[in-house]
């Protein structure tokens, strides 16, 4: 089996790619992106504006450009936050079991039972626009996934001998937990945290959209594309733009998740048959 | 028999602290948002002024005098009853609108389920058939975007092309029976690119097993054995994850029914949270926990009809 397939190649080349434009955004764009010029509105492509300007004539080049930044850290440090919280959880769950496991298992199922956008949206709404609040939203949305998937590890890995083993020299639990189980689910939560970047990438964008999140005149994919939905037809570029930097950011982190959960899997195989 | 209705009660039971704790979720949500909802029914506008007492009367009439645990109670207690209380801002009765709006989210859900349903197992199938030729692969990158694009932007441009540029169907509303198609569409496409890679590797993975390398050395062709044999098998997980996307999409439409200015559940719950009026807010959380609930029920009642040892009561031999 090849260490890297050709899909895995061509998501990380176009992941590379956003992520370096959105770095140095304050170095390669063109324009201020928060600078109008009325008198410049919604212009198609031009030597002086490469993809047009907007509504109030800012350069979309620009715009799109910086557009990922506050996006891209968001979605990262919102899945950073649900995987730790659902990490711990998780480990305490499935090794102790009982009453701890019950409470917490019961309330995974009370997070899963709720729609993700109807949880969302009522968290973000009711606490009041902004970030705080979007990150409050998106991390009570996706802990439970990652609380329950490392529960049902920590419950397998538990039973193996080397478990029985520590335990046989006298080490303690919280020392065969952290030390000795949790690096074993180094691979799973990549893979978790890799999927779950993808899907907030878009809840990020959705709520920044709605109004929920990142506001106006931020220069940030949802916000923009909310900006310019009235423009479409005149100007589709300033909705397809931002649209299609959402799309090709969720297309290459979800390739590069199914990437590395193949990997994995292949190299689990291998373990397993020698 | 007896092991069967067991083995429901059983899974009801489970289900049960769940509930309670999505009804106290829905209350919570409203009960700690910022903002007095008794200054919002007094001064609507924002320019009205009120005295102390009839603040203290409106408080009171609201109900939000006494402590939160009583609130609760006292929510829970209306209903049973079958009343979740008025708007704040159009003062109609919530169940009444919930009642309108349910029948039009839950035509567009199975609408896009349709879609769902026929694209995503279709091609699953495909898929699955073709194994790691062109057309598996080619499928497999379609389900790859399509899983990556946002709703909202599919919603817009959707919109810009079949509705403003051609004018093949309505940009908004249900007037028209075709109103529906457009943001069943939208719903669908991320949900198709799922339940294909789900599809194709339920059967790939069925495929491996006994039972289809007896069917194929009795002579049955690959095809036909994954049609008849492998597909029913590797259902499961297609049917879980379909039940549950169609409980996701009763409730969380939200944004796609806003954008076609679909009068359903979803675009009911953006408007409240938009407006702060959490008595909606409230009913439409509960609305959606309960419709997982009741997904959970159905789907644990599909597995017995799937799967003869559950409907044995495995547990019992």
């Amino acid at each position: 089996m090849k260490l890297m397939t050709v899909k895995m190649k061509a998501a990380l080349v176009i992941l590379g790619g956003i992520l370096l434009a959105s770095a140095l955004a304050p170095l390669i764009a063109p324009w201020d992106p928060l600078a109008s010029d009325l008198a410049r509105a919604l212009e198609g492509p031009s030597g002086e504006h490469l993809l047009g300007t907007d509504n109030i004539g800012r350069d979309l080049l620009s715009r799109v450009l910086y557009g990922g930044r506050q996006s891209i850290l968001l979605a990262l440090a919102a899945t950073a936050l649900s995987m730790a919280l659902g990490f711990v959880l998780g480990l305490f769950a499935g090794y102790f079991q009982g009453g701890a496991d019950m409470v917490i298992t019961t309330a995974s199922n009370i997070f899963q039972g709720l729609p993700g956008m109807t949880l969302m949206i009522a968290v973000a709404g009711l606490m009041g626009q902004g970030v705080k609040s979007m990150l409050l939203a998106i991390v009570l949305n996706s802990w439970a996934g990652f609380s329950r998937i490392v529960r049902g590890e920590v419950m397998r890995l538990k039973r193996e001998s080397f478990v029985d083993g520590l335990k046989t020299v006298g080490a303690g639990n919280f020392r065969i937990l952290f030390l000795h189980i949790a690096p074993n689910l180094f691979g799973t939560l990549c893979v978790m945290f890799a999927t779950r970047v993808a899907g907030n990438v878009i809840a990020v964008a959705s709520m920044s959209f709605l109004g929920l999140g990142l506001q106006p005149p931020a220069p940030d994919w949802g916000v923009m594309i909310n900006d310019a939905r009235q423009y479409f037809r005149h100007r589709p570029l300033l909705v397809l733009a931002p649209g299609l930097c959402v799309v090709l950011l969720s297309l290459s982190v979800n390739l590069a998740a199914d990437g590395l959960r193949d990997w994995m899997d292949t190299r689990g195989e291998n373990a397993d048959s020698m | 028999m007896w092991t069967f209705i067991r083995y429901i009660l059983k899974k009801i039971a489970l289900l049960v602290p769940v509930l309670v704790g999505i009804s106290v979720m829905a209350f919570a949500l409203g009960a700690m948002s910022p903002g007095d909802p008794v200054d919002q029914v007094l001064n609507p506008n924002g320019n009205e002024s009120y005295t102390r007492e009839e603040y203290d009367q409106m408080s009171a009439r609201m109900g939000l005098d006494k402590p939160v645990h009583i609130q609760y109670i006292n929510w829970l207690g209306n209903l049973s009853r079958g009343d979740l209380g008025r708007s704040f801002f159009t003062n109609k009765s919530i169940v009444e609108q919930l009642a309108r709006r349910i029948p039009i989210s839950a035509r567009l859900a199975g609408l896009s389920m349709i879609v769902t349903v026929v694209l995503g197992v279709g091609g699953g199938v495909a898929m699955a058939v073709w194994k790691d030729r062109f057309l598996d692969h080619l499928l497999g990158a379609c389900s790859a975007v399509a899983l990556s694009v946002p709703g909202f932007w599919t919603a817009i441009v959707l919109m810009g092309l079949f509705a403003e540029k051609w004018k093949l169907l309505p940009t908004s509303g249900i007037v028209s029976g075709t109103g529906y198609l457009l943001p069943a569409v939208t719903l669908a496409i991320p949900s198709t690119g799922t339940c294909a890679r789900l599809t194709r590797n339920a059967i790939l993975d069925e495929v491996g097993r006994q039972y289809v390398t007896v069917a194929v050395s009795k002579g049955l062709s690959r095809r036909q054995t994954i049609v008849f044999h492998a597909f029913g098998n590797g259902l499961i997980p297609v049917v879980t994850y379909l039940g549950t996307h169609m409980a996701g999409i009763l409730g969380g439409a939200s944004i796609v029914e806003t954008i076609f200015a679909i009068p359903g559940i979803g675009s009911y719950a953006i408007s409240a949270v938009q407006s702060k009026d959490y008595y909606v807010v409230q009913a439409y959380v509960l609305f959606s926990g309960l419709v997982y609930v009741a997904v959970n029920i159905l789907l644990d009642l599909l597995y017995m009809a799937i799967n003869p040892r559950i409907r044995r009561g495995e547990a019992g031999q």
